[in-house]
Order: C-alpha cells, then sequence, then structure tokens
C-alpha cells in the first residue's frame, strides 16, 4: 500500500518562514558575480542583520528582495508567494526599503509630500493620506517639521521621512540599506532606536544591512555574506563569539574608526570619539605643524 | 548661487500668496497678452497701475523687483543701438556726422521696454508668491486636456515637480565641486576664455556624474514605493479656488477686453 503524502510536506514540517530565499544567484553582468546560490529563511517578526564586507553582495540581495533586480536563479518566496513580475506590485505592498544617501530618496517637496508619495500610489484620498501622515510623523518624532523641504533638514531627519513614508504604507517587512552609515552619530542612534521600537511590537519583519557591531549584536539573527555566498547565519553572539573573527569579515568599524587607522598608518594617533571632536582635533594638528 | 533674484519664491503670507495658483496663472497670460496688445501710450497707464497693485499685495520689496529687473537694462541698451542704426521713421531728434537719430528708434524701444518691463514685474509677482510645486500643479491642471491626445500630462508634471526638488541640492553640489577644484588650484574667476572653459569643465564632469548617480537612485526609491508611470494615482494636494480667484481673473479678463477696445477703437 502506498502513502499518497499531500503536498506541501515540507511545509507541514519545517513551519512556514515569512521569508524563504532558495539558491539564490545574481550577477549584473558576465564577469562579476555578486551572489551565488544562496539560501536562507527570515522568521516573521525578526529584526536580521546582514553583514559582510564591501562587494560581498548586501546591497544587491536588497535589491533583489525587495524586486529591484530579477534573479538569474533561485527563487525568493515571501509568505509562500514565489517573487515573479506577476505579483510584483502584490508583494511590493508588503515590503519597504530605507536606502542608504537620504538625499536621494527624497522625492517630495516637502516632509508632507513626501510620506505622501507612496500613499498617493496606493490612490488613497487626500483625508486618509493626511491622517497617515500625521500618525507617522509623530511616529519618527518629526510631527513639527511637516512643511521643511529637504535642503533644511539634516541626515537623520530625511532618514526618517523616509521610514515614515514607509511606515504609513503598511507593510510587513522593512529592508534597512546602510540606512545610518551616512549620519553623524546622534542620527545614527535616533535611527538605531526607531528600529529598535519597531522591533518591540513584533509586527514588524525587519532586515538591516549594517557595518556597525553594535546593532548586530542588537538583533535576533545576522546573515553574513562573503564575496557573494552565506559564510554564516545564527545569533549574533555566535556568530561573534570571538573578535578576530569579527575583523576577519571587515566587519567593524565606525567612519571615526577608519580615520583613526588611516592616520595610525602615517604615525599620527587620534583620540577622538566623534566627527567634531576629530575635526577639531586634526585642526589643532594641522595648526601645530 | 542666491544672486538670481527672477523667478525666485518669496515665503510671505500676502494676499496673493493666498490665491489659488491656477487663477494666478490664467491671471498672468491674460495680462501678459494685454501688454502686448495696445497701440496707444495711455494705455500702459492702467497697465503699470495694476503692476503696482499686484507688487503691493505680494509684499515684495521694491529693491527686489529691481533686482529682477537689471537683465533688462542691457538687452534695451542693446536694442537701442540697433534701432537707433537701423530705424529711420519719425522727425529727426540728433545728428552727428552722417548719422541720424530718428524719434521713431527713441519710442520703439521705450515701448519695448515698458512691455518686457511689465511683463517680467507680473511673472515675479507670480513666481515669488507661488511655491514651485503648486505652480507645477497649476501647470498640471491646465495642460490636462492634452492627456486626452495621449500626453503624458502626470509623468511631465512629475519630472517638472523632481528637476525643482533636485535643483537647491545640486546647486549645493555645484558649490562643492567648484570649492574642492578651488583647492586643487582651479580658478573660476579670472584667466583666459580656454582657461575658463577647462574650469568650467571641470565643474560640469563632476556634477553631470553626480546627478545621474542621484537620478538612478531616485528612480529606485520610487520604484520601491511603488510608482509606476502612467499608472493612476491620486493626488494629496488639491487645489481650492475662492471668490478672491474669482475677481482676481475677471479683474485680468476685463483688461484683456480693454486693451482690445482701444486698439480697436482708437
Ligand atoms: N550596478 C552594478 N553593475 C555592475 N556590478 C555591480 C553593480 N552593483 C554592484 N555590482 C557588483 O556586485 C558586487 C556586489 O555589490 P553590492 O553593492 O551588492 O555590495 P555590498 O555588499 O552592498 O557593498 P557595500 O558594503 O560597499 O555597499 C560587487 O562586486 C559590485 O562590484
Ligand atoms: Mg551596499
Amino acid at each position: 500500500m502506498t502513502v499518497i503524502v499531500f503536498p506541501p510536506f515540507p511545509y507541514i514540517i519545517q513551519g512556514m518562514s515569512l521569508i524563504r530565499v532558495r539558491d539564490l544567484s545574481f550577477r549584473y553582468d558576465e564577469n562579476t558575480r555578486s551572489l551565488e546560490k544562496i539560501s536562507f529563511d527570515i522568521e516573521e517578526g525578526d529584526y536580521v542583520t546582514i553583514v559582510g564586507r564591501n562587494g560581498s553582495g548586501k546591497s544587491t540581495l536588497a535589491r533583489l528582495l525587495v524586486g529591484l533586480e530579477t534573479p538569474d536563479e533561485g527563487t525568493i518566496e515571501i509568505d509562500g508567494k514565489i517573487l515573479s513580475d506577476d505579483n510584483l506590485p502584490e508583494i511590493r505592498k508588503r515590503i519597504g526599503i530605507v536606502f542608504q544617501n537620504p538625499d536621494n530618496q527624497f522625492i517630495g517637496a516637502t516632509v508632507r509630500d513626501d510620506i505622501a508619495f507612496g500613499l498617493e500610489n496606493r490612490c488613497f484620498e487626500p483625508d486618509v493620506m493626511k491622517r497617515k501622515i500625521e500618525k507617522y510623523s509623530r511616529k519618527v518624532g518629526l510631527s513639527q517639521l511637516l512643511d521643511k523641504e529637504p535642503e533644511a533638514l539634516s541626515g537623520g531627519q530625511k532618514q526618517r521621512v523616509a521610514i515614515a513614508g514607509i511606515l504609513a504604507m503598511h507593510p510587513d517587512i522593512i529592508v534597512f540599506d546602510e540606512a545610518t552609515s551616512m549620519l553623524d552619530p546622534r542620527g545614527r542612534e535616533t535611527i538605531k532606536d526607531i528600529i529598535d521600537s519597531l522591533h518591540q511590537d513584533r509586527k514588524l519583519t525587519i532586515i538591516s544591512i549594517t557595518h556597525d557591531i553594535e546593532e548586530v549584536m542588537n538583533s535576533d539573527d545576522c546573515i553574513v555574506l562573503y564575496d557573494g555566498r552565506v559564510f554564516d547565519h545564527g545569533r549574533p553572539e555566535k556568530v561573534f563569539a570571538d573578535a578576530d573573527r569579527v575583523r576577519s569579515i571587515g566587519l567593524d568599524v565606525s567612519f571615526i574608526g577608519k580615520v583613526k587607522e588611516a592616520f595610525r598608518k602615517y604615525g599620527i594617533v587620534l583620540k577622538s570619539d566623534t566627527e567634531d571632536e576629530m575635526v577639531g582635533e586634526l585642526w589643532q594638528y594641522a595648526l601645530r605643524r | 548661487m542666491n544672486r538670481i533674484a527672477f523667478g525666485k519664491y518669496i515665503p510671505t503670507d500676502s494676499p496673493l500668496h493666498r490665491l489659488d495658483p491656477r487663477a494666478k496663472l490664467a491671471a498672468l497670460v491674460l495680462l501678459v497678452v494685454s501688454v502686448f496688445v495696445p497701440v496707444s501710450w495711455y494705455c500702459y497707464i492702467p497697465l503699470a497701475l495694476t503692476a503696482f497693485l499686484a507688487v503691493r499685495l505680494s509684499y515684495l520689496k521694491l529693491r527686489f523687483v529691481a533686482r529682477t529687473l537689471r537683465p533688462i537694462l542691457f538687452l534695451m541698451l542693446f536694442l537701442f543701438v540697433v534701432n537707433a542704426l537701423t530705424l529711420k521713421r519719425g522727425e529727426v531728434i540728433y545728428e552727428i556726422g552722417s548719422f541720424q537719430l530718428y524719434s521713431y528708434a527713441i519710442s520703439f524701444t521705450l515701448r519695448i521696454g515698458a512691455r518686457l518691463f511689465l511683463m517680467i514685474v507680473f511673472t515675479t509677482c507670480l513666481t515669488a508668491t507661488t511655491k514651485p510645486l503648486d505652480l507645477n500643479l497649476a501647470i498640471e491642471y491646465i495642460l490636462r486636456p492634452l492627456g486626452l491626445l495621449r500626453f503624458p500630462v502626470h509623468e511631465v508634471a512629475m519630472m517638472i515637480s523632481i528637476a525643482l526638488r533636485f535643483i537647491p541640492t545640486l546647486s549645493m553640489e555645484a558649490g562643492r565641486i567648484m570649492n574642492a577644484q578651488k583647492s586643487r588650484g582651479v580658478d573660476f574667476e579670472d584667466g583666459k576664455l580656454l582657461e575658463k572653459a577647462s574650469a568650467i569643465l571641470s565643474l560640469a564632469i563632476p556634477l553631470f556624474t553626480i546627478a545621474f548617480e542621484r537620478a538612478y537612485e531616485l528612480a529606485d526609491a520610487m520604484e520601491a514605493r511603488g510608482y509606476v508611470p502612467g499608472e493612476r494615482r491620486t493626488r494629496y494636494r488639491k487645489l481650492r479656488y475662492c471668490s478672491g480667484d474669482l475677481v482676481l481673473v475677471l479683474f485680468s479678463l476685463l483688461m484683456l477686453a480693454a486693451m482690445i477696445l482701444s486698439r480697436v477703437l482708437l
């Protein structure tokens, strides 16, 4: 007697992850391999960090996840649906992305207009938009700045606008592609706090690409990419058990750290911990010479 | 970068600021046409009064308006020279050697000057009291019938609003690049024509590279937020008429009618 097992059998064993990536490969052109047979799962409500050195394929992965590129091979499955051209508009509603450069994702003429941009695309009525804009700008602490133009905002404020614009569309997943790397320390902290508070609700799944080891340690799960492959995947404490490993993956190091390292090569030891201090210190050094 | 006054928005809360941009745009078109209709000198009196009123109602400083007018002085000077040499009608007013200056050359130059002057004042009153974004909405509204002919009205409006959004960003960028190039010894102020050209090239090339990079990233951001060109979308900003708008448009219509009548009758 044969037992007929109804599909999808594997789901019953594994449960269903929100995001399932299987054997995903992608290259921009013939010669460079940007991603090579990547597989991983991300659970609903998790805060996942993706780390790896420059050029390891992190941004490429993010672009594939939000459907800005199409996989060469392999699949991305979101909530049981395989991402394809047909369901892309549907899936886009569920996933938002914050990019690195605060200036280049500010579309509207003012904060208000920028938050409205995504809502306009979803065909919300103006009064509904107004309510949402007020609600989500409050959530990221921008209520006072709604009528400001982008030139009047700091980088951190612009990134908050981007986050509000995405939250207003009620996504299930938000991807941050080095969203804090162009910000000053204070801006970085506010964005990290906002990400944290979003995670508290456990309603949103957060995928954050970062070079910030502190943020990595704060996350539930960490995927390490190396040369277009998954090098390691697990709880951050485990992945980064030893410090040398951190370095071998090309992690750490804040901008300040990098500047210090560069100067150390020339025998100049800097002590500052913030950009402002460092500017002062460098001036003093230059004037002394 | 802040030296250009023409076309600049001045954020105050004047009566003209509060009017609907469509009404202001329509009034501008009507008034500019009116400026070009009359033949008699008297007709410029009501037009000049209207221009004065418009400046007052938009709370503009006369110094600001004067700055927007400066470029036409040079134009007038040039025009006067050309007219003096070519227009040989009316009475001779002045004579040196074989050259004679005719009255018509002067009156013609003055007439063109008056028209340009009024046109620029009216336009300034529009652009100084209307945010570029609102003006864009008005243009989109007025072009809407072209949509029936498959003209991509929304997309063009989107392009304009993004261009407006990035003008300050790119001009800041240009300033930064200029400083960087100056620190490397590029001289933007003096030098021969060839040197100047190469200095400008050293500004233009990085600026274009950056602009393209920005454009690609912006396109990604727009796509990721669900923008599909040509697809239906709602608009957050809605324009609203008030009674003031009606007054403005009626007034401008009357002005045009009066100018046409004066031309027919006088
Ligand atoms: N538009 C592109 N065209 C061609 N090759 C590209 C393009 N974008 C990235 N690549 C290549 O793909 C590989 C992965 O790049 P990706 O931008 O994903 O790296 P990353 O991990 O995000 O790096 P970074 O930390 O610098 O942001 C690199 O080898 C890169 O040179
Ligand atoms: Mg990247």
